[in-house]
């Protein structure tokens, strides 16, 4: 298993935080390789709920099913994909400084058909590490004032 | 003749159906390419059914026209289904998952990025597979490129030819 951390500030509350990643049809928005969010049919702050996603790694489009594996208000949130590629999102807040301090930890598996690809598993962790750096500042810029 | 007749009263009720539709539930693209083949394979199984493929010459003005309506039908579908107003509808979405406070304006937004600066963005046109979007203001921020980002993303399926002029 491979695994990107990034922890980042953020000058919003760490509710406004949590929620707004909480809120799955917003990954979009700061995570670049995620190139849609579909078929949600509830609340993604509950525990099993579902969705389909296509995600682009190392420039393979990979599609599959994502669920919601646990939610504590203002402090945690994480889900896991099920299908496509293997892998596990965590994102935890807690107050720092007048704003939030973010941890994002995500462990995963790189697709066999990725790795056929690039030929290099490290040169798929160093992109996946880059989006991970990506994802981070685009949060900063849309919460932070 | 009667083949012709056939396929016109298929075509009236499907394009009924698209018409008074919502037109949200419309932003699919799967959905559009269903109705075509559907409606293609209802057409053709009718005029089995009914023996119209017993002449030569009816079939092939049958199927001939079976062609043409599709691609009509099909352009005139789509301009109706990516309209300024469905268009508009997606923008505002990529708004408001970047949070950004915003209020129409003609046919476009006047978006709020940061105290005292502000974007205007603009629908100039739509057209099958192609949009053009505009943004005009004096700063560039960083949530402006996720912005972009977004919208391409949104868009990519629907326009493959998406610009987006940055003034």
């Amino acid at each position: 298993m491979s695994r990107v951390t990034k922890i980042a500030s953020v000058k919003a509350d760490p509710e406004k935080v949590l929620s707004y990643i909480a809120d799955v049809k917003n990954h979009p928005a700061f995570i670049s390789a995620l190139k849609s969010v579909d078929n949600l049919q509830g609340d993604p702050k509950h525990i099993g709920e579902s969705w389909d996603f296509t995600f682009s790694m190392g420039g393979v489009e990979v599609k599959g099913k994502a669920e919601t594996a646990d939610y504590v208000e203002g402090k945690h949130y994480s889900f896991k994909t099920t299908t496509g590629i293997v892998s596990t999102f965590s994102y935890s807040v807690e107050a720092e400084n007048g704003g939030t301090r973010l941890t994002m930890d995500v462990d995963y598996e790189i697709p066999h058909n990725v790795v056929a690809k690039l030929l290099d598993s490290a040169v798929v962790e160093r992109l996946n590490d880059q989006e991970g750096d990506r994802a981070v500042e685009n949060l900063q810029a849309i919460l932070g004032v | 003749m009667i083949g012709i007749l056939i396929y016109l009263a298929i075509l009236i009720l499907g394009l009924s159906f698209v018409i008074f539709r919502d037109q949200t539930s419309l932003l699919k693209g799967k959905s559009f390419l269903k109705f075509n083949l559907v409606f293609f394979a209802v057409t053709f199984l009718v005029i089995v059914i009914t023996r119209q493929l017993d002449s030569n010459l009816i079939t092939i003005y049958s199927l001939l026209i079976v062609l043409i309506m599709s691609v009509l039908v099909r352009k005139k579908w789509f301009l109706f289904k990516y309209n300024f107003v469905t268009t508009s509808l997606e923008i505002e979405d990529c708004l408001s998952k970047i949070l950004m406070s915003f209020q129409k304006s003609g046919n476009g937004y006047i978006i709020k990025v940061t105290e005292g600066s502000e974007l205007l963005l603009n629908i100039v046109s739509l057209w099958p597979k192609c949009a053009i979007l505009s943004l005009n203001g004096n700063v560039h921020q960083k949530k402006v490129e996720i912005l972009e980002n977004f919208i391409v993303k949104k868009f990519s399926s629907i326009f493959p030819k998406l610009v987006i002029k940055l003034k």
